[in-house]
Protein backbone atom coordinates (compact mmCIF):
# COMPACT_ATOMS: atom_id res chain seq x y z
CA UNK A 1 0.00 0.00 0.00
CA UNK A 2 1.39 3.60 -0.91
CA UNK A 3 2.76 5.78 1.58
CA UNK A 4 -0.65 8.08 2.24
CA UNK A 5 -0.12 11.58 3.45
CA UNK A 6 -3.53 11.37 4.93
CA UNK A 7 -3.32 8.05 6.47
CA UNK A 8 -3.16 7.71 10.37
CA UNK A 9 -2.17 4.86 12.77
CA UNK A 10 -3.89 5.92 15.74
CA UNK A 11 -2.97 3.59 19.26
CA UNK A 12 -4.61 3.55 22.52
CA UNK A 13 -1.54 1.82 24.46
CA UNK A 14 -2.14 -0.84 27.23
CA UNK A 15 -0.10 -3.51 28.96
CA UNK A 16 -2.71 -5.99 27.95
CA UNK A 17 -4.57 -4.99 25.55
CA UNK A 18 -3.53 -2.00 22.43
CA UNK A 19 -6.58 -0.04 20.52
CA UNK A 20 -5.12 0.48 16.97
CA UNK A 21 -6.63 1.83 13.95
CA UNK A 22 -5.90 2.88 10.50
CA UNK A 23 -7.76 5.76 9.11
CA UNK A 24 -7.66 7.64 5.91
CA UNK A 25 -9.97 10.48 4.33
CA UNK A 26 -12.49 9.68 6.12
CA UNK A 27 -12.56 6.04 6.35
CA UNK A 28 -11.50 3.03 8.48
CA UNK A 29 -9.30 0.97 6.68
CA UNK A 30 -8.38 -1.08 10.14
CA UNK A 31 -9.39 -1.84 13.50
CA UNK A 32 -8.81 -4.18 16.02
CA UNK A 33 -7.78 -4.71 19.80
CA UNK A 34 -4.40 -6.91 19.82
CA UNK A 35 -3.91 -8.90 23.01
CA UNK A 36 -0.44 -9.70 24.51
CA UNK A 37 -0.81 -13.09 25.80
CA UNK A 38 2.37 -13.49 26.73
CA UNK A 39 3.13 -11.89 29.81
CA UNK A 40 6.23 -13.54 32.00
CA UNK A 41 7.91 -9.70 32.05
CA UNK A 42 7.78 -6.76 30.63
CA UNK A 43 10.42 -7.24 27.77
CA UNK A 44 8.10 -9.64 26.28
CA UNK A 45 5.60 -7.42 26.98
CA UNK A 46 7.40 -4.48 24.97
CA UNK A 47 8.51 -6.62 22.22
CA UNK A 48 5.42 -8.02 21.68
CA UNK A 49 3.58 -4.73 21.32
CA UNK A 50 6.87 -3.00 18.86
CA UNK A 51 6.41 -6.08 16.73
CA UNK A 52 2.96 -5.78 16.28
CA UNK A 53 2.60 -2.22 15.62
CA UNK A 54 5.70 -2.46 13.00
CA UNK A 55 3.84 -5.19 11.20
CA UNK A 56 1.22 -2.75 11.02
CA UNK A 57 2.58 0.18 9.70
CA UNK A 58 4.55 -1.78 6.95
CA UNK A 59 1.23 -2.94 6.25
CA UNK A 60 -0.66 0.30 5.66
CA UNK A 61 2.38 3.05 5.65
CA UNK A 62 0.71 5.89 7.12
CA UNK A 63 2.17 8.83 7.56
CA UNK A 64 1.17 10.17 11.23
CA UNK A 65 0.83 8.09 14.26
CA UNK A 66 -1.82 9.46 16.78
CA UNK A 67 -1.31 8.47 20.59
CA UNK A 68 -3.34 8.56 23.27
CA UNK A 69 -1.73 10.68 25.88
CA UNK A 70 -0.69 8.38 29.39
CA UNK A 71 -1.18 9.73 32.92
CA UNK A 72 1.09 8.44 35.59
CA UNK A 73 -1.69 8.11 37.71
CA UNK A 74 -3.04 5.61 35.67
CA UNK A 75 -3.08 1.25 37.31
CA UNK A 76 -0.45 -0.22 36.29
CA UNK A 77 1.02 3.09 34.80
CA UNK A 78 4.92 2.46 34.75
CA UNK A 79 4.87 0.06 32.25
CA UNK A 80 1.94 1.65 30.43
CA UNK A 81 3.72 4.71 29.91
CA UNK A 82 7.08 2.57 29.14
CA UNK A 83 4.70 0.85 26.44
CA UNK A 84 3.49 4.41 25.16
CA UNK A 85 6.67 5.79 24.53
CA UNK A 86 7.69 2.22 23.04
CA UNK A 87 5.20 3.01 20.54
CA UNK A 88 6.33 6.33 19.79
CA UNK A 89 9.89 4.72 19.41
CA UNK A 90 8.96 2.77 16.75
CA UNK A 91 7.22 5.27 14.85
CA UNK A 92 10.50 7.51 15.06
CA UNK A 93 12.11 4.41 13.20
CA UNK A 94 9.65 5.49 10.22
CA UNK A 95 10.04 9.19 10.78
CA UNK A 96 6.54 9.27 11.12
CA UNK A 97 5.32 12.59 13.05
CA UNK A 98 3.55 12.04 16.28
CA UNK A 99 0.21 13.59 17.90
CA UNK A 100 -0.60 13.19 20.87
CA UNK A 101 -4.15 13.91 22.60
CA UNK A 102 -5.26 13.78 26.07
CA UNK A 103 -8.74 11.55 27.21
CA UNK A 104 -10.35 14.89 27.63
CA UNK A 105 -9.30 16.86 24.64
CA UNK A 106 -10.72 14.10 22.40
CA UNK A 107 -13.87 14.18 24.31
CA UNK A 108 -14.16 17.23 24.18
CA UNK A 109 -13.91 17.53 20.81
CA UNK A 110 -16.07 14.43 19.41
CA UNK A 111 -18.82 15.03 22.12
CA UNK A 112 -18.59 18.65 22.77
CA UNK A 113 -18.20 18.05 26.36
CA UNK A 114 -14.83 16.61 28.56
CA UNK A 115 -16.71 15.05 30.74
CA UNK A 116 -18.45 12.97 28.81
CA UNK A 117 -18.00 9.01 29.33
CA UNK A 118 -16.49 6.81 27.30
CA UNK A 119 -19.19 4.90 26.52
CA UNK A 120 -20.31 8.15 25.78
CA UNK A 121 -17.97 8.68 23.05
CA UNK A 122 -17.86 5.08 21.78
CA UNK A 123 -21.37 5.76 20.94
CA UNK A 124 -20.38 9.23 18.72
CA UNK A 125 -17.88 6.77 16.61
CA UNK A 126 -20.64 4.19 16.46
CA UNK A 127 -23.06 6.77 14.97
CA UNK A 128 -20.10 8.24 12.58
CA UNK A 129 -18.99 4.46 11.39
CA UNK A 130 -22.26 1.94 11.13
CA UNK A 131 -19.57 -0.88 11.11
CA UNK A 132 -18.52 -0.11 14.84
CA UNK A 133 -22.23 -0.67 15.58
CA UNK A 134 -21.75 -4.33 16.53
CA UNK A 135 -18.65 -3.82 19.00
CA UNK A 136 -20.46 -1.11 20.30
CA UNK A 137 -23.53 -2.96 21.05
CA UNK A 138 -22.17 -5.48 23.43
CA UNK A 139 -23.92 -6.45 26.88
CA UNK A 140 -21.11 -7.99 28.81
CA UNK A 141 -18.59 -6.22 30.92
CA UNK A 142 -15.58 -8.01 29.38
CA UNK A 143 -16.45 -7.15 26.36
CA UNK A 144 -17.34 -3.41 26.77
CA UNK A 145 -13.86 -3.34 28.30
CA UNK A 146 -12.20 -4.93 25.99
CA UNK A 147 -13.72 -2.66 22.74
CA UNK A 148 -13.28 0.27 24.73
CA UNK A 149 -9.42 -0.11 23.81
CA UNK A 150 -10.93 -0.16 19.89
CA UNK A 151 -13.33 2.54 20.33
CA UNK A 152 -10.29 5.07 21.60
CA UNK A 153 -7.82 4.27 19.39
CA UNK A 154 -10.67 5.25 17.04
CA UNK A 155 -11.29 8.46 18.83
CA UNK A 156 -7.82 9.76 19.01
CA UNK A 157 -7.42 8.93 14.84
CA UNK A 158 -10.67 10.86 14.25
CA UNK A 159 -9.36 13.98 16.21
CA UNK A 160 -5.83 13.94 14.33
CA UNK A 161 -7.50 13.64 11.21
CA UNK A 162 -9.74 16.62 11.60
CA UNK A 163 -6.93 18.43 12.83
CA UNK A 164 -4.82 17.49 9.66
CA UNK A 165 -7.68 18.62 7.58
CA UNK A 166 -7.76 21.41 9.35
CA UNK A 167 -4.00 22.08 8.73
CA UNK A 168 -4.59 21.55 4.67
CA UNK A 169 -7.45 23.62 4.44
CA UNK A 170 -5.51 26.72 6.13
CA UNK A 171 -2.09 26.02 4.23
CA UNK A 172 -4.09 26.07 0.66
CA UNK A 173 -5.71 28.87 1.54
CA UNK A 174 -2.39 30.74 2.38
CA UNK B 1 -39.09 62.45 12.06
CA UNK B 2 -40.31 59.69 9.39
CA UNK B 3 -39.73 56.24 10.50
CA UNK B 4 -37.39 54.72 8.56
CA UNK B 5 -38.07 51.28 7.19
CA UNK B 6 -36.39 47.90 8.84
CA UNK B 7 -35.63 44.76 6.95
CA UNK B 8 -37.40 42.45 8.63
CA UNK B 9 -35.91 39.26 9.77
CA UNK B 10 -36.13 37.20 7.17
CA UNK B 11 -33.85 39.79 5.54
CA UNK B 12 -31.43 40.30 8.11
CA UNK B 13 -30.72 36.50 8.85
CA UNK B 14 -28.87 34.55 5.92
CA UNK B 15 -30.90 31.41 4.96
CA UNK B 16 -30.07 28.15 6.88
CA UNK B 17 -28.34 25.93 5.42
CA UNK B 18 -29.56 22.17 4.29
CA UNK B 19 -28.02 19.31 4.35
CA UNK B 20 -28.47 19.86 0.26
CA UNK B 21 -26.51 23.16 0.11
CA UNK B 22 -23.63 21.19 2.11
CA UNK B 23 -23.48 18.23 0.27
CA UNK B 24 -24.60 18.84 -3.09
CA UNK B 25 -22.96 15.72 -4.75
CA UNK B 26 -24.87 13.17 -2.60
CA UNK B 27 -27.89 11.62 -3.92
CA UNK B 28 -31.54 12.01 -2.25
CA UNK B 29 -30.94 8.46 -0.39
CA UNK B 30 -27.35 9.85 0.63
CA UNK B 31 -28.77 12.92 2.05
CA UNK B 32 -31.34 11.70 3.91
CA UNK B 33 -28.90 9.56 5.60
CA UNK B 34 -26.68 12.31 6.58
CA UNK B 35 -29.55 14.11 7.57
CA UNK B 36 -30.60 11.05 9.83
CA UNK B 37 -26.82 10.99 11.18
CA UNK B 38 -26.57 14.42 12.13
CA UNK B 39 -29.77 14.15 13.99
CA UNK B 40 -28.78 11.00 16.23
CA UNK B 41 -25.44 13.13 16.46
CA UNK B 42 -26.77 15.98 17.61
CA UNK B 43 -29.40 13.87 19.87
CA UNK B 44 -26.35 12.21 21.58
CA UNK B 45 -24.61 15.61 22.44
CA UNK B 46 -27.62 16.92 24.01
CA UNK B 47 -28.38 14.24 26.04
CA UNK B 48 -24.17 14.35 27.06
CA UNK B 49 -24.95 17.97 27.93
CA UNK B 50 -28.08 17.33 29.92
CA UNK B 51 -26.53 14.84 32.07
CA UNK B 52 -23.31 17.01 32.56
CA UNK B 53 -25.56 19.83 33.70
CA UNK B 54 -27.96 18.23 35.84
CA UNK B 55 -24.51 16.76 37.58
CA UNK B 56 -22.95 20.03 37.75
CA UNK B 57 -26.57 20.95 39.10
CA UNK B 58 -26.43 18.20 42.22
CA UNK B 59 -23.04 18.97 42.79
CA UNK B 60 -23.95 22.13 43.80
CA UNK B 61 -27.03 20.95 45.40
CA UNK B 62 -29.44 23.15 42.72
CA UNK B 63 -32.10 21.85 41.06
CA UNK B 64 -32.00 21.14 37.40
CA UNK B 65 -33.96 23.92 35.24
CA UNK B 66 -36.54 22.68 32.78
CA UNK B 67 -34.59 22.52 29.63
CA UNK B 68 -36.24 21.67 26.56
CA UNK B 69 -36.61 20.43 24.04
CA UNK B 70 -36.06 16.66 24.89
CA UNK B 71 -35.34 15.66 21.04
CA UNK B 72 -34.39 17.66 18.40
CA UNK B 73 -37.51 16.95 15.60
CA UNK B 74 -36.98 16.04 12.15
CA UNK B 75 -37.50 19.31 10.97
CA UNK B 76 -34.75 20.47 12.41
CA UNK B 77 -32.61 19.13 9.36
CA UNK B 78 -34.74 19.11 6.48
CA UNK B 79 -33.48 18.77 3.18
Amino acid sequence: MPNNVSTIFAVDPGTRELGVAVLSNGELLFYGVKTVTDRRNPLIVLETISGCIRNLLEKYRPANLAIEKMFVTQKNSALLVVVAEQVKAVARETNLPIYEYAPTTVRKRLCQSGRATKRETAEVLSIRFPELNRYYHRTKAWELDYYSNLFDAVAVGVVCQEDLQQNESLNSVK
Amino acid sequence: MTPQAQPNDSELKPAPKTIADLYPQLSLDEQAEAADTLKRYVNLVWRIYRRVRRQSSEASGKTEQSVKPEKFDDNSFKR
